[in-house]
Parts: C-alpha cells; sequence; structure tokens
C-alpha cells in the first residue's frame, strides 16, 4: 500500500487563509492512515504547540514547520518580489532558527506583511529542510512564466543556501495551469538532481470546508462571495487526501510521494524537545538561589507572624514553610519565586499597589515573600492546589497591580531581562457566535442591518451553537425573526458557515498580563512580534500553549480596584494623617460587615454588581470566610450549576446540609455540602469518582481551560461511570456532574475567592470609615467598576458625603478633598483658594475634620489629553484668578472653555452673580475673553462689570447642564424634579419601596436607568437598575416581555415601570409588567450606564 | 429615506418616518432602530438635480424670479413683488402650491419681506404658538413684520454655525427674537462676524434675493403651410428650422431647453365648421436634461413626430419651449475630443429604443468569475436590469482556433470515455470522434448561490474542438463551446 506524507499544510492559524484546526487536521490525517504530517502555517507557529500535542496523543509524526514569506530583490530597485517558502524543522538547531526567521520578518517589517530576505534566509538555514513552495514560491513562479532556466538558478541558489536540503514541490489541483507548471519544476529537479515531491498545499480538512475557506478569503479581501469573483481559489481541491488519492493523480511519478516519507524521516525534531529554563536570578555572592530564598521568607515570615513559638507563630508555620522550601528546591524553582519576589519589589519601591491572587494564594512561602496577602495556614488552604510533585506543568503566580502603573512594571521586566528574554503572551481571539455569524452573513451579501439583526438574536456563546440555533425549526426560527426566508440558499449556507468558523482564530491580541521569562533567546523557542500596543512584544503562542513546552507564565495584571485603593490610602494619610496597612486590617469589623448585609457596596470591589448586591442580604456575611464564599457564589459555575439557592437556604438554616454521598462530606462540609471551588471539584472527583489525583488535575485543566466545554464533555463519561462503581445512583450521580461541569463556565479556586476577598472587605472598609477619600479615589480611578461617576456621587451623597463642585479657583485635574473649613473662609471673602489634599494633624477624625470631596476638571467632558496637558501646565504656576487669566494662561480652545463654563467651572470667579445665573454669566464672559483683541475695526472690549444679557437657569436646566457635561448633578437627581408630579400618580421612590413594600403588591416606579443586564446565565431575563434621588430600584424583566418592548427598554434613558414588588428579607426587587417613557428634559440621556456589558 | 452614499447618513426622511422619530443626520441604522420598516433609498444628485430643474422650470410659469436654494433641495426662492393687478401675492402663492402639488403632496409656501422670515413661515405658518397641523398651506406676512414674526421662532429656523448655535442655546437663548435683542457689539465682540450675519437675519436683515428668470413668455415660432402636408417630412424641416432659432434664443438669455411642444394643427372636418376652433393636437418631447444644443432636442422630437399617426394632414406646426431650466455649465462643444455629447448619445440610443423596443440596448461587459458562461454579461444601457450573454471566452483554456461559439445554456451531449478521458461525443445525433483530449480542469463554486461542480475537457477533433464538461452533480456531460 502506498504510503504518503503531507508535508504542506495550512492550519487556521495562516490567519484567513486556513479553514481547519490544527486538532483537525491531525484527526483527519490519522484516519486517512497518512505517515506523517507538517504544520506549514503563514510566518507562524501559533498553532505548533496545539498541533504538535495532538500529533503527539494521535501516534501521528507531527513535523513543524511554517511558510516564510521571502523577499527576492530584482536588479534594480523595482519592489522586490514577495514568495513563500516551506521550511520543515529537522533538529532544534533547524526549530530554533525557523523561530528566530519568523521574529525576524515579523519584527523589522510592518505589521501585516512580514518577509525575510535571502541573506537572514541564508545566516539561519542550520537544521532547516526546505521546499520550493506553492505556485507563489521562487522557483515556482519561474517556471509558470516559462523561465526555466531563472527557476534553475532559483533553486541552486536554494540548495547553496541549505546545503542540498531542499526539495522541488509539486502539486495538482485539477488546473492545466499548475499541470503544465510541475512539469517544467520536476524537469528543474532532474536537471539539478534533487529531489521533487509531492505535496497537496493543504488549507482545510475536508472538501466540505472549502466553504468556511471561501468566507475567510472573502472577509480577507475584505468583499462578499458574490464580488470575489477569480480571488476565490476555482475548486476544492486543498484539502487533505489520503495515499490512496495522491497516488492515483501520481501514479506515473511515484518518486515525488516517496520522497515525502524520506523527508519526514529526516525531520526528527518535536516541540517536546523544547527544554526552556528562566532567567538566572542576580544573587549575592557565595549564595545559592535556595538559601536565598529562605532567607526571604524567613525574613517575611517574622514579619508576619513574629519570631517562631510563639502566639502568632507555631510549629504548623514552620513545618508548612520548610515543606514548601523543600519543594521548591526539589523542583528548582527558587530562581522563578525570587524573580517574582523581585517584581513586587520594584512594584512596591515605586509605590504601586500589588497582590498576588490565584492559587498562589495557597502557598505560605508566598504569604510571606509578600507576593499574596492571604494567610494560608489561618483558612486551611492546600498548598499542593498550587504546587507538587506530581504537578507536570510550572506553577502559576498571578499579581495584580494597580492598572494606573501596571505599564511601569511590564516595562521594568522587559528593562530587566530584555526583550530577546521576556515578552507577553498572546490572546487567539476566535470566532464566537455573534462574530462567526456577522461576519459569515456579510460575505453571504446579507444587509448589515440583516447581520446585526442575526447577530443580536443568536446571542450565543459559541458559533456551534449559533449555528444550531440558525438551524432550530418550531416556532418563529432566529433567521425568520431576522426577517429571512429559511428556505433560501444562503440562509441555510448560513449555518453551515457559522459552525465552520467555530473557534477559527480571527485576530491576535495580547493577553491581559501574561509574560514569559527565559535564560534562553525566547526567540529561539517561540517567535516573538510586535503588539498592537507600543512597547509591548508578545509570542505567538497563548497561556494553554505554555504549559506543554514548560513555559513558566507569570501574569501581572492591571486592577482597578488597587489603584483606587492606593490612592485611598494616599488621601487618608494626607488629610487625616492616618497610615492604612493592608495586612494588618481587623477582618472582623462589624460595622463593615452591617453595610455588606445591606448590601451597601457600590463601588466596592467583586460585590457591587446587581446580583451580589441581591446575594449580600440573603446571605449576610458576617466573617471573612463568608466573603469568600460570596465572592465565589456569584459566579457562572455555581450559578449554572444550581449551587446558588441551595448554599443560601442552607446558611439560613431553611434546608438541612445534606451530602449526595458520604464520601463527599469531609470535602464539602465548610459550603455546607454545596461545591463552591474548583478544588472542591477535583477531590469530589477524586472521592466520588475514583478519579487519580492526575486525572482530578485534568479535570482542573479542563476547568480552567477557554475551550473547557469540549474538554468536561470528554470526562463527563468518565466521571458518570466512576460514580457508579462506587454505587452513587444514576440521578446523584447526573446532579454531582452538573455541579462539577458547572465550573467549565467559570468557578474560582478557593485560594483566589481569598484574595479576592480580602479586597472586597478592604475596600468596604475604606468606603465605609473613609467615605470622602474612598469617593475621590474612585473617580479618579475612573473608568473601572459597575457605575458611572454620576452615581457614584449620589450614593456619597447619600452616605453624608459633601461633594462640590468643578471650580477653575480650587479644583486640580483629579478630585481632590478640601477640609470643609478652607470652604466656609472662602465662601465669606471670596478669594479664591486652590485646595490641595493637606496632611492634617491630630487623632481620630471628628465630624468637622471629615473632609469634603473637590470634584476635579477630569469631569467635565470633552476634555481630552492636551486639556489636562494645558491645564495642569498652568496650575503648576499657580492657582487661576480669574476668567481673563484661566483664558490667557491656560490656551484652552473655546470647545474646550465653553465646556467648563457650561459645566459650572468658572462659577468661582462670578461671586456676585446669583446661583442659577453665574454658568451663563460665566459663559458670557468666557466667550469675550476668549475672543480676545479681534483686530483694529473690532468693538474693544468693555472695562468693568459687564452684565451679561442671558436668563438665569432653571433648576431643571442646571441639572440638564451638569449632567450633558459632567454626568454629575449636584444641583438634584434628574428624578427630583418630576417627583411633583409622579407622587400624586402613584409612583414610588427606590426609598419608599425599601421600606414600605410589601411582597406582591402592584407598584409604579420610576428611574434614571443606569444598568441593563441580560447574563448568559440567566435564561433571557433582563435586569435593569433604576436610580432616583433616594436610592436604587432592581427590576426583573421576564424575556417574553423584553422581546415585546425591546426598543423601548433599551433605549429609554428615564423609564416608568409598573409591576409586582417582590420583597424577600430586606431584597426588593420589581417584577416588571408594563414600561413607559419619561419624557423629560432633566439631561438623563446624557448619563453614562452600563449596559449589557 | 434617502441616504447619501459617501456618509451614510439620512439626508431626507419622509414625513411618516419622521413622525416615528427618524431624522436627517442620523445613520441608517439609527433610523431603523426606531422603524423597522424604512425603506432605503441612495441619494441620487442627478435625479435630484434633473428634479429641481424641472420644478424651477414650471415655477417661472408663476413668478419670473425663481431661484432654487443651493445646498437644501426642496426650497425654492420666488419672487413676489408686483403681483397685485393679477390677485396679489396670495393668488401666487395658491398658484405655487399648485405647480409644486406636481412633486409633493403637501408643499408650504411664506410670503414675507426676507427669505428668513419666508422660509421660518413655511415651518410656522401664521405663530409659533400654532399646532403643527394648523399651518396654513399659504402663509402671509404683512410688510415691515418679519422681525417680530420671526422673534419667537426657534433659533433652528436661522441658519448659522453649529458652534453659534450651541453656544446660544447654552446662554439660554432659545428664540431668534432672544439673539435679536443682544446689541451687535456684544455679538461682534463674542462671534465676529458669523454671529454678526446671524444677528442680522434673526432682525430679518436677509439679503438673499431670488434671481429673476429671463424667460417671461413661451418663446415658439408657428408655420401655416402654404400646402397640407401628409407626411411627417416637411414637419421634420419646419421642426428643425424652429428649434435652431429657439435655442439660440433660449441660449441668449442663459437658459437651457427641458420641454418642447409641438402643436399639429390639423386640416379635417372640426376645423372646417363655422366658428369652430382648428383641431390642434399638442405633444411633449422632453429631453434627459435640459438642453441648448439643437441636434439631440431634435431627435428628441422626430422621435415623437415618427411614432405620430396623422389623422388628417397638418396645415399649421407650432413649437413652442415650455419649459427651460439655468444654462448648465456642462454644455460642451462637438469639435472637442475630450468632450462627449452625452445629450446628442442619448438622442440617438432613444431612437433605437423607440425603434426595437426598450431593452433593446445593451453592452457587453467581462466578469470575472470561473464560471465560463458567466465570464460575461450584457448589461442593459437603460437600467439596471441584465440578461446573462453567451460565454465570452474560457479562460484557463486558451484556444488558438480564430472563432469560438459558445451555447447558452450548454447543451447536452453524450461522451463515450476510456478511463475517464473522453473518446467520442454524440450531438444533435452526430457522432465525432475525439482525436486528443486535455483535461480534466476541475471547476466549482458558488456554493452559496447555484453551485456546481464540473470537470471540463478540452477535446480535439477532425471538425475543430469542442469544450465539454461532465457535471459532477448530475453525471451528465454536456457542450459548453465549439471552435471550427
Amino acid at each position: 500500500m502506498t504510503k504518503y506524507a503531507e508535508l504542506h499544510c495550512h492550519s487556521c492559524f495562516s490567519l484567513l487563509d486556513g479553514a481547519a484546526l490544527p486538532e483537525v487536521l491531525v484527526a483527519r490525517a490519522t484516519e486517512l492512515g497518512l505517515a506523517a504530517l507538517a504544520i506549514t502555517d503563514h510566518d507562524e507557529l501559533g498553532g505548533s504547540v496545539r498541533f504538535a500535542m495532538a500529533a503527539r496523543d494521535a501516534g501521528l509524526p507531527g513535523l513543524i514547520g511554517a511558510e516564510l514569506t521571502v523577499a527576492i530583490h530584482g536588479r534594480n530597485d523595482e519592489e522586490p518580489l514577495l514568495t513563500h517558502l516551506p521550511l520543515l524543522a529537522e533538529s532544534r538547531e533547524g526549530y530554533a532558527n525557523l523561530s528566530t526567521l519568523v521574529t525576524i520578518g515579523r519584527r523589522d517589517q510592518p505589521r501585516g506583511s512580514p518577509y525575510v530576505s535571502l541573506d537572514e534566509l541564508a545566516s539561519h538555514a542550520g537544521g532547516l529542510f526546505a521546499l520550493t513552495g506553492c505556485p507563489r514560491g521562487w522557483v515556482a513562479t519561474l517556471a509558470e512564466r516559462g523561465e526555466s532556466d531563472a527557476a534553475c538558478e532559483a533553486a541552486a541558489s536554494l540548495m547553496d543556501i541549505f546545503d542540498r536540503r531542499v526539495a522541488i514541490e509539486c502539486w495538482d489541483h485539477g488546473l492545466p495551469e499548475e499541470r503544465a507548471t510541475t512539469r517544467r519544476l520536476i524537469d528543474v529537479a532532474r536537471a539539478l538532481d534533487i529531489p521533487w515531491v509531492v505535496t497537496n498545499d493543504v488549507h482545510y480538512a475536508r472538501a466540505r470546508d472549502r466553504m468556511v475557506h471561501d468566507v475567510l478569503c472573502s472577509l480577507r479581501h475584505q468583499r462578499p462571495l458574490d464580488q470575489m469573483g477569480t480571488r476565490l481559489r476555482p475548486n476544492g481541491e486543498w484539502y487533505l487526501k489520503s495515499a490512496a488519492q495522491i497516488a492515483r493523480r501520481w501514479r506515473h511519478a511515484p518518486e515525488g510521494i516517496r520522497a515525502t516519507l524520506a523527508i519526514a524521516e529526516r525531520c526528527t525534531f518535536r516541540l517536546d524537545q523544547l527544554t526552556p529554563t528562566l532567567p538566572e536570578f542576580a544573587l549575592p555572592p557565595g549564595v545559592s538561589a535556595d538559601e536565598y530564598l529562605a532567607r526571604l521568607v524567613e525574613h517575611g515570615a517574622h514579619e508576619r507572624w513574629g519570631p517562631p513559638n510563639t502566639a502568632r507563630r507555631d510549629s504548623t508555620h514552620d513545618r508548612q514553610l520548610a515543606h514548601e522550601l523543600a519543594l521548591i528546591a526539589k523542583l528548582g524553582l527558587a530562581g522563578y519565586f525570587l524573580i517574582v519576589w523581585d517584581i513586587m519589589r520594584f512594584a512596591r519601591r515605586k509605590g504601586i499597589l500589588c497582590q498576588g491572587r490565584g492559587s498562589a494564594a495557597n502557598s505560605a512561602v508566598c504569604y510571606c515573600l509578600g507576593i499574596t496577602a492571604v494567610d494560608p495556614i489561618r483558612l486551611g488552604l492546600l498548598f499542593e492546589r498550587f504546587l507538587s510533585e506530581e504537578r507536570t506543568e510550572a506553577p502559576d503566580i498571578d499579581i495584580d497591580f494597580a492598572h494606573r502603573e501596571r505599564e511601569d512594571v511590564l516595562q521594568y521586566v522587559y528593562e530587566k531581562y530584555g526583550r530577546d528574554h521576556a515578552a507577553m503572551v498572546c490572546e487567539q481571539i476566535t470566532y464566537r457566535g455573534r462574530s462567526a455569524v456577522r461576519d459569515a452573513a456579510r460575505v453571504l451579501g446579507f444587509s448589515v442591518e440583516q447581520a446585526d439583526a442575526l447577530a443580536t438574536l443568536s446571542d450565543r456563546f459559541s458559533a456551534k451553537s449559533t449555528a444550531d440555533a440558525l438551524r432550530e425549526t418550531g416556532g418563529p426560527s432566529i433567521v425568520e425573526r431576522a426577517g429571512l426566508d429559511p428556505n433560501d440558499r444562503r440562509v441555510r449556507a448560513l449555518a453551515e458557515v457559522v459552525e465552520g468558523l467555530h473557534q477559527i482564530p480571527r485576530h491576535r491580541s495580547i493577553h491581559v498580563g501574561g509574560f514569559v521569562l527565559t535564560h534562553e533567546p525566547l526567540h529561539e523557542i517561540v517567535p516573538i512580534e510586535p503588539a498592537s500596543m507600543p512597547g509591548r512584544t508578545v509570542i505567538q503562542w497563548e497561556k494553554d500553549d505554555l504549559d506543554p513546552v514548560g513555559l513558566v507564565k507569570i501574569d501581572l495584571l492591571g486592577l482597578g480596584i488597587l489603584t483606587l485603593m492606593q490612592d485611598c490610602m494616599l488621601y487618608i494619610r494626607q488629610t487625616r494623617g492616618v497610615t492604612i496597612d493592608l495586612a494588618l486590617l481587623d477582618m472582623t469589623d462589624q460595622s463593615v460587615y452591617d453595610d455588606l448585609c445591606a448590601a451597601d457596596t457600590i463601588g466596592v470591589f467583586q460585590v457591587e454588581s446587581r446580583a451580589q448586591m441581591n446575594t449580600l442580604p440573603r446571605l449576610k456575611p458576617r466573617c471573612f470566610y463568608d466573603l469568600v464564599v460570596e465572592v465565589a457564589l456569584i459566579r457562572p459555575g455555581p450559578i449554572q450549576g444550581e449551587m446558588v439557592h441551595p448554599y443560601l437556604r442552607r446558611k439560613n438554616g431553611e434546608e438541612a446540609v445534606e451530602y449526595l454521598h458520604p464520601s463527599l462530606e469531609p470535602i464539602l462540609k465548610r459550603t455546607l455540602g454545596v461545591p463552591l471551588f474548583q478544588e472542591q471539584g477535583m477531590q469530589v472527583a477524586i472521592a466520588a469518582a475514583g478519579f487519580t489525583p492526575g486525572e482530578a488535575d485534568m479535570l482542573r485543566k479542563a476547568m480552567g481551560h477557554k475551550r473547557s466545554r469540549e474538554r468536561m464533555a470528554a470526562i463527563c463519561q468518565k466521571m458518570l461511570d466512576g460514580m457508579a462503581a462506587n454505587g452513587i445512583a444514576p440521578a446523584d450521580a447526573q446532579r454531582i456532574f452538573n455541579q462539577i461541569n458547572g465550573f467549565a463556565d467559570y468557578g474560582f479556586p478557593e485560594s483566589h475567592a481569598a484574595s479576592f476577598a480580602l479586597l472586597v472587605y478592604a475596600s468596604a472598609y475604606l468606603k465605609h470609615y473613609y467615605a470622602p477619600e474612598f469617593t475621590a479615589a474612585i473617580l479618579n480611578a475612573q473608568p473601572m467598576g459597575f457605575y458611572a461617576p454620576g452615581t457614584l456621587v449620589e450614593d456619597a451623597r447619600r452616605h453624608g458625603v459633601e461633594v462640590r463642585p468643578v471650580d477653575l479657583t480650587r479644583s486640580q485635574w483629579n478630585a481632590t478633598l478640601e477640609k470643609v473649613q478652607v470652604l466656609r473662609s472662602a465662601q465669606d471673602d471670596n478669594t479664591c483658594h486652590v485646595c490641595r489634599p493637606e496632611r492634617s494633624e491630630g487623632p481620630a477624625p471628628t465630624k468637622s475634620s471629615i473632609p469634603a470631596v473637590r470634584l476635579g476638571l477630569r469631569s467635565v467632558r470633552g476634555l481630552g489629553a492636551t486639556a489636562r496637558d494645558k491645564l495642569e501646565a498652568a496650575l503648576r504656576e499657580g492657582p487661576f484668578t480669574s476668567v481673563d487669566d484661566v483664558v490667557q494662561r491656560a490656551g484652552l480652545d473655546r470647545r474646550a472653555l465653553r465646556h467648563l463654563a457650561e459645566a459650572g467651572a468658572f462659577d468661582g470667579f462670578l461671586a456676585h452673580e446669583p446661583d442659577l445665573r453665574k454658568r451663563r454669566a460665566a459663559l458670557w464672559a468666557v466667550l469675550d475673553a476668549a475672543r480676545g483683541d479681534a483686530g483694529p475695526l473690532a468693538p474693544r472690549r468693555r472695562l468693568g462689570v459687564d452684565v451679561a444679557p442671558v436668563p438665569a437657569m432653571t433648576p431643571v436646566e442646571l441639572t440638564e447642564a451638569d449632567y450633558r457635561m459632567t454626568g454629575i448633578s449636584l444641583a438634584g437627581h434628574p428624578m427630583s424634579h418630576v417627583r411633583s408630579v409622579l407622587e400624586p400618580n402613584g409612583v414610588r421612590s427606590a426609598r419608599d419601596l425599601l421600606q414600605n413594600g410589601r411582597d406582591g403588591e402592584t407598584v409604579a416606579t420610576a428611574g434614571l436607568v443606569i444598568c441593563r443586564q441580560r447574563p448568559g446565565t440567566a435564561k433571557g431575563f433582563v435586569f435593569l437598575t433604576l436610580e432616583d434621588e433616594t436610592g436604587l430600584i432592581n427590576v426583573i424583566v421576564t424575556p417574553q416581555r423584553f422581546e415585546r418592548q425591546a426598543l423601548l427598554i433599551s433605549r429609554t434613558p428615564l423609564l416608568l415601570v409598573r409591576g409586582v414588588l417582590q420583597v424577600e428579607q430586606t431584597v426588593v426587587n420589581v417584577r416588571a409588567k408594563q414600561f413607559r417613557a419619561l419624557e423629560a428634559t432633566v439631561g438623563a440621556e446624557f448619563a453614562k450606564r452600563h449596559d449589557f456589558h | 429615506m434617502l441616504t447619501d452614499g459617501a456618509q451614510k447618513r439620512l439626508r431626507a426622511v419622509s414625513a411618516a418616518a419622521g413622525r416615528a422619530g427618524v431624522r436627517a443626520g442620523m445613520r441608517p441604522t439609527e433610523g431603523r432602530a426606531l422603524c423597522a420598516d424604512l425603506h432605503e433609498f441612495a441619494w441620487d444628485d442627478v435625479a435630484i438635480g434633473a428634479a429641481i430643474v424641472e420644478m424651477s422650470a414650471a415655477l417661472v410659469g408663476a413668478s419670473p424670479q425663481v431661484t432654487p436654494v443651493a445646498g437644501a433641495p426642496g426650497l425654492w426662492w420666488v419672487g413676489a413683488s408686483g403681483f397685485d393687478g393679477i390677485g396679489g401675492e396670495r393668488e401666487l402663492g395658491r398658484t405655487l402650491l399648485r405647480v409644486a402639488r406636481r412633486w409633493h403632496p403637501r408643499p408650504r409656501v411664506a410670503i414675507a419681506g426676507s427669505c428668513v422670515a419666508a422660509r421660518a413661515a413655511t415651518w410656522a405658518g401664521a405663530s409659533f404658538e400654532q399646532r403643527a397641523d394648523d399651518r396654513a398651506l399659504v402663509h402671509v406676512i404683512p410688510p415691515e413684520r418679519d422681525a417680530a414674526y420671526l422673534a419667537p421662532a426657534p433659533l433652528a429656523l436661522v441658519p448659522m454655525d453649529e458652534e453659534f448655535r450651541a453656544a446660544l442655546h447654552a446662554l439660554g437663548l432659545r428664540t431668534v427674537g432672544a439673539l435679536a435683542a443682544l446689541s451687535a457689539e456684544d455679538v461682534e465682540r463674542r462671534w465676529g462676524e458669523i454671529g454678526l450675519r446671524a444677528w442680522r437675519l434673526a432682525n430679518a436683515d436677509d439679503s438673499r434675493r431670488p434671481v429673476l428668470a429671463r424667460v417671461e413668455t413661451q418663446p415658439a415660432v408657428e408655420v401655416e403651410l402654404t400646402i397640407p402636408t401628409a407626411t411627417m417630412e416637411p414637419i421634420l424641416f419646419l421642426v428643425r428650422a424652429a428649434l435652431e432659432r429657439l435655442v439660440q434664443e433660449m441660449i441668449a438669455h442663459g437658459r437651457a431647453v427641458a420641454a418642447v411642444a409641438i402643436t399639429l394643427t390639423l386640416d379635417d372636418a372640426r376645423g372646417a365648421l363655422v366658428d369652430a376652433p382648428a383641431h390642434t393636437v399638442t405633444r411633449e418631447a422632453r429631453a434627459a436634461r435640459p438642453l441648448a444644443r439643437v441636434l439631440p432636442l431634435f431627435e428628441r422630437c422626430r422621435a415623437l413626430l415618427d411614432s405620430w399617426t396623422l389623422d388628417a394632414p397638418v396645415i399649421a406646426v407650432r413649437v413652442a419651449i415650455v419649459a427651460t431650466a439655468p444654462l448648465s455649465g456642462e454644455q460642451g462643444d462637438l469639435l472637442t475630443t475630450s468632450w462627449r455629447d452625452l445629450g446628442a448619445a442619448d438622442a440617438a440610443l432613444e431612437r433605437l429604443r423607440a425603434e426595437l423596443g426598450t431593452g433593446a440596448i445593451v453592452r457587453a461587459q467581462a466578469q470575472d468569475t470561473h464560471r465560463p458562461e458567466r465570464a460575461g454579461v450584457w448589461r442593459d444601457l437603460g437600467s439596471d436590469s441584465r440578461t446573462v450573454g453567451p460565454v465570452l471566452s474560457l479562460a484557463p483554456l486558451p484556444i488558438a482556433t480564430a472563432a469560438r461559439r459558445a451555447l447558452d445554456p450548454p447543451e447536452a451531449v453524450e461522451v463515450t470515455c476510456d478511463g475517464d478521458v473522453p473518446r467520442v461525443v454524440t450531438w444533435r445525433g452526430r457522432r465525432i470522434d475525439v482525436t486528443r483530449a486535455m483535461g480534466p480542469e476541475r471547476l466549482s463554486g458558488d456554493w452559496w448561490d447555484d453551485g456546481y461542480r464540473r470537470d471540463y475537457w478540452r477535446c480535439e477533433s477532425l471538425g475543430g474542438e469542442m469544450v465539454v464538461f461532465l457535471d459532477r452533480a448530475t453525471d451528465d456531460w454536456a457542450l459548453q463551446a465549439w471552435a471550427d
């Protein structure tokens, strides 16, 4: 039987030119019985790990290669000819050269058009085997033109470069012009006495995948299929063919097929031969990494727990540290911990707040090094979840930094280790339901509106389930609702195409914070390329690709709440002289928990969302571990696993704590029999289904993997079988599996939840005791969190914080804090002061020493970075003293000045004007001053007081102007202006509903819509949050009701809702029945809102 | 709604769309979000320009001063002075409404001492306190009352710079009167000339005026024939001569001809009765666009007369220019090679259409496709409709022979093969031995439309060369083309 190895094969990592996932290609090659398969993506090794792992698992020889773009320069200065050249790695050296060449091509050329020169190729040709490529290859191009001599010369040049490790590549896709070319190519091979080899230049796995390839080509050319013409390939022959098919075509010349086998045998390099190591950490002379780490840990332990054998530090602590250090030494990971410690040290030196999270929080060593802030011994966290001998992959440390300063940390890492040894991890953005249907509809010729409608209706996570939804029959289908004919051929094709796009990469992005560091040049391990963001370089692999090759990732992430807390603590120090150490916070302060139980959590990390706020009064957190549970509970995993309500019922004593199987009790005891954390999922699998620790670890990986749905499905049967063997009834087994399976949609590890819970408590603490500083900090950290500045300010004012308007006599760019007394004196004598945060003397805060928040100039819309620079520069010279002073020194354009005037920033200069006239009078003066000396014939500016002929604003106009210009109104909430009309009509306020509402009564209420959500886990339910002058109102909309009034609900800024009140303990919701738009010119349309995020 | 293709913004919306909240300036998707069943039409400058010219010409019948407002299609300034003797301004307004109803179901006319006030009044009628549906279709503002009338009007009705308008709004100045009440000095100090210009308009000080249209009467040439004629040839001769004179006259007035009316007086029994008016028949010829050249106009007239069946001999001919338009700057010189007389070409093509029927004039156009029978299409010159033409070429299989005949659609043939290779083709009962077969060329595609999967073969025979294909979907053979 003929054997054949396919040596030229593109996966979907040849972006928009390959239509098959690497795993699919491997599976198909195995099915066809190919002798070997090579992956040769265009200037790309992004799919190589997935390909290599799939090939290894399938037992198929998987050759690693890439089709490079090579620039051939002519004799004159004409544009170089860009040709294709597939290269296969014969050895480790060859792979390093291949990776380096891809790096050079991407690094030195404009983004999107990589290529290398022949000289660069020659410098890195060792260990590589070259094929002459497709019809766009150098030799083939010349042969196609009939220039046989030139083709011979080109082939000879390649022979020189690769030291005869070259084969002439021939193909036949049923096209006469190809046949003519291959005849000439074979002549070239014979003339030069080098082998010629058959390939099929594969671009997809099966013939039917051609349609996906056509669609990708259309997307590449940015035109619909109807207009593609000959840009599409003339037929669908570029698929993976069997040896028999190839042999039939090439029966007259079998040597070309035999040559494939010979080449495949030469290329023995496999990715598992890569053994990257971490950079060496610079150590003090004569000290080993293990010793140095132990020294640092001991120092940290002393700081955290005090000296050994004391109340805070007993033998348990030291035993744990010794155990961890021994394991770290055994695994040779001391350098890794030192590198992470060094990064944290840099951040702390720069005053950048940072904290480790994830499974690292299970480690006492990390805690003592200051990498994490959660004491794993106190919480009883399992170190083996972080690091163990059985685990095959490297430990994973995620560190959050204050997001504003994170770039400083990234650049420090680049600088310290060099760009040849450090780079960020990429993220392949793949097609999902909406993007697939939108792109497919576009190229199939549907209108943009139809594509939008389909995308909106196809609210599915994966392209595959979207395709299923498109095929749905019975009842009005998506396509019918989008106004399409389901019998139309294109509509039918749409579902096929969308399914074909499932998980196909669309473009490459940067991972949120993953960094890899290597001792050897990183570009010899994986290609590096510049990212779209200046100053960043990324590797071509994403996070899931790192473990199989032994690359260690450090996640350096940005977290807004840390910026907020960093600023907040700074302000507290400056205004009250109080220094807060997060590590020493009293975690049992019941007044903080009172706020949390009352869901008074706007601005508080993680628990400010509507769902969290609904859960807090039911869960009633009273200790730190309750917060750990709260953080983990409202996640898609536990929600889909239907664990939320059982836990809450059990917590409140409404339901007995039961275990589906006695073996689960020790595992689930502290979460009342309900699995909430990933670790518990692993332990349940071991106890109930008889998984080995290794299998449980695989389960954990599947849970955290972005393609986890498929992986979890594969594990399902194994778990069910295991539980059946342990005597668990099928129904219970299915329930247990469903709970575990829920984690596939994101569940938290316990340590991670604990790290976040710490931030929850800390932010709630700061908000409770230092509300003004917290308010200023959160306004300055924008954009972040769930709520717009307007809502944050309304909330702060409800908490008694005095918020003062933007004022050019006092405001800085950012929000600042002012002592109350300062404002009084300023008002008295009408003098203008710029009040910077000051350090106040004295002990505990008293009512009079509580500072007020002065809104910053950043609140004014339309002031960009340029305006910021100008204003800050002017303010550095001293405070503004008059309208003219602002106009002259700030150098802002008229538009920016107008915005400032409309926002009331000039009001401070017009003490003589009535409050309601100030803004317009200021604008009148600003326009005059901004025009300046308009020329010799223009009227001269009048000296003295110029009475502006403008009317005073009404209170409604004032609110409208506030919302239009800043999104924040201190003059009154929009709803306060319509309350007098609403109240007599029975429309009730948020406070009234909360305090006096009865379960089941029909109510009418109204408010500014600040949030609209339709979570994927809510089965189509829509949740609205309305805000009025007294608080927030939660509204629940059923899918049917939403469908009927989707436009009104989705777009109206002020909404009147009639519905039934649901009161459960202190949680109040309105189940909506009717909606009306409130027409009122109060600036509501300018309010920022959190819509369907 | 009409959308501007370049910016993809709505440029105009119907009243019904307006009631649904759709506004000019929105994106089409925004419009659709408010009104799902909106119909979208592309903005066509040529068609709208032509309509403006046509309506301008029609309005000239009511007033000698007619000026379409630049940048505001659908708005005309019309001179309204000097109508006291013929019914006054209201009568003029009613006349204008009558003319305008040809283009719009509910046109509005306002008469004022200034353009700015007149335009405002078309929107608001008698006053700005009125409800929109109470608007009178003709409203006259008394003399010297323009400024007072405008005072309560919203600022949107006075043309001004957007930034200026936004500043006024922020200052709480919402009406034209509030702007007018500012001192000129204050306005100039803050907004310079831009502000002053708007301020003047707010005070009804508007320098814009309708321009005098020079054609006050229908120019016409009338000829009585000494001998009645029953054929068109003498009439054509007269029409041509009349057109030459009339067009020269129009050019002298800076006008182009939009429509020509030909009136034939027939010598039949009706005209023979005592005191009975002569029997006349009038028909109009309209060019595709206003022209100031005789030849294309004459061709249109010739087409008109050619299709005219005479019931009786003609004894008199009258040629009149019934619609004109300002002379366009696009007029060209036939002797200049760079200039193409599109009008003349139109006229010639019109004649052909008149003779052969609509859709008779097509042009060939190459198509970028792998599919042979779609390599070329015929496109109708007069519309977007298209007809698939015969195969122009089978690009990947160049055939050296001089001529190729394409079959449209391909015809079924019987093919006897040796393995995959065709050896004998039987076509229309005739057996053709294949001496050499080259192929296959495998073509497939259009899966989203009417997909095809074919293997093409080029077959040489003693009689010439054939291109046959095996349809792999049906396993049938067909002859695509042959060369002899």
